[in-house]
């Protein structure tokens, strides 16, 4: 299992927040304010993007190991 | 005439009886047929238990009455939980009662029980051993029934909360014989795949405890046990507890609370990424002040028009962050009016261009920009540039902080 892959939008996540401590309270100076901020706005930017695209992929495992696609909504009638 | 110590009275061999037989007859699960119910005015409940080859007399006690959860008749096979007792005034032995079950439903329950106490002392139930459950899963595994309402409530409750998620149901059959087998390899087949799942739920809706064995067989537990990805609990409704709930990484109350126990809760999440981002332009609007400050300084107080392209454009960007918060924060507007206006005009009163219209002064000696008292003593001349305009101004007193 890929760590990267299954926990990058929590790393996103803490990593603008510590962006936004550092900018508050850090003792830097511009430039290094200015790297942080770009960074920042690119975090934020990704975590909305994920936020927005809300659909849920749901497949059902197959016997054979394949999977396909499900409707939830269409289960359980 | 006097009476020898070696004859009893009554009282003294009933003392006796009733000691010898108490001490060495430990609580016991007892299983047999009902006769005689009677359910007293005093709310007591007395019977009779017999098989072919004896009876013994039992009481229930009014509190254990009222929890009784079925109605005991005559003819009913049942297992009761109790201990012996001697009544001395009726010279009579009788079982104290603690439980009384329908014999099927109570030798399942002792099963559950033994089997219970057996894990637990394995350490299988300890909390040392449960997993932390991620809190953004990317993928997550649904074993569970393909028919009835649980798998529905599940994938539905996924759907509508989560995001950015991938869900894979594999059907498995969650009562019978085989069930156990097929939840066990469906969590093999799982923790297997090239890309496996980070979180998975195990899940059934609710029924008798008959129909929720499958959930107290060791396979099963064993199964959830050893499997290597961290796994939610939603089986039967709140009152049921399998012993695949106790193995479980975190428990549900039922399958739609699994799968809320599961996924983040969007609109909370959002809450955290737009604090951040009105915080990173309050932030970096502060720090462009200060160095407006400095630029001013240097440029001898020439003011706001004069800042280089750069700093410009870094006032547009931030113009454009708030915009982008506003309309991000839109939909939640109507509740959190008084909030937003608040952190609003913090981040416009913050902004480079209002520094000096807020009414603050930049005070200059030299041309150089004060910051605290150092160096300053009265009779110096200072210069105040505000809003509009200037000053030049003459030290009276001079403070320092600390005094």
């Amino acid at each position: 299992m890929s760590e990267e892959k299954t926990s990058s939008f929590e790393q996103d996540l803490a990593r603008l927040e510590w962006i936004a401590g550092q900018l508050d309270e850090g003792d830097l100076d511009l430039d290094d304010s200015i790297k942080l901020f770009e960074e920042g706005q690119k975090l934020l930017k990704r975590c909305r993007d994920k936020l927005d695209k809300a659909q849920v992929k749901v497949q059902r495992l197959l016997e054979s190991g394949d999977t396909q696609d499900l409707d939830p909504e269409s289960l359980g009638r | 005439m006097t009476v020898s110590k070696d004859i009893f009275t009554v009282s003294l061999l009933t003392r006796q009886i009733k000691q010898t037989l108490e001490t060495s007859i430990q609580p016991f699960w007892l299983r047999g047929e009902l006769s005689g119910v009677l359910f007293h005015r005093s709310g007591h409940l007395y019977l009779t238990l017999k098989d072919a080859g004896a009876q013994i007399a039992g009481v229930m006690w009014r509190s254990k009455v009222t929890r009784l959860d079925f109605r005991p008749e005559d003819g009913q096979e049942v297992l009761v939980f109790g201990r012996l007792v001697v009544y001395e005034r009726g010279g009579r032995y009788q079982v104290d009662i603690d439980v009384i079950q329908p014999a099927g439903q109570g030798a399942l329950a002792l099963e559950f029980e033994k089997l219970k106490a057996r894990l637990a002392a394995e350490g299988l139930f300890d909390p040392e051993r449960k997993r932390p459950i991620p809190r953004f899963p990317k993928r997550i595994g649904v074993v569970t029934s393909p028919t009835g309402a649980a798998v529905r409530d599940i994938l539905v409750t996924l759907s509508r909360r989560g995001f950015d998620l991938d869900v894979l149901l594999v059907p498995v059959r969650v009562q019978g014989e085989t069930s156990s087998a097929e939840i066990a390899n469906a969590l093999e087949v799982l923790s297997e795949m090239d890309t496996p799942p980070d979180l998975l739920i195990v899940g059934r809706g609710g029924g008798s405890i008959e129909d929720l064995w499958a959930f107290n067989e060791e396979r099963t537990v064993r199964a959830i046990a050893a499997c290597p990805i961290p796994i939610i609990a939603g089986i039967g409704h709140e009152t049921d507890t399998t012993l695949s709930d106790l193995v479980a990484d975190l428990r549900a109350p039922t399958p739609t609370g699994a799968a809320e126990l599961a996924t983040p809760d969007r609109g909370e999440i959002l809450d955290r990424i737009e604090y951040q981002g009105r915080r990173l332009g309050r932030s970096m609007a502060g720090r462009l002040e200060g160095v407006r400050l400095r630029i001013e300084a240097a440029a001898g107080g020439y003011g706001i028009r004069s800042l280089p392209d750069r700093l410009m454009q870094w006032d547009q960007r931030l113009d454009d962050l708030d915009n982008r918060n506003r309309k991000a924060l839109r939909g939640r507007l109507e509740r959190r009016t008084d909030k937003l206006v608040a952190l609003d005009q913090q981040l416009r009163a913050l902004s480079p261009f209002n520094v000096v219209k807020r009414g603050y002064a930049v005070v200059r000696k030299e041309g150089n920009i004060l910051r605290d008292v150092t160096g300053l003593s009265p009779g110096d001349m200072v210069s105040l540039q505000l809003a509009k305009g200037s000053a030049d101004a003459e030290i009276k007193d001079v403070r320092s902080p600390h005094e």
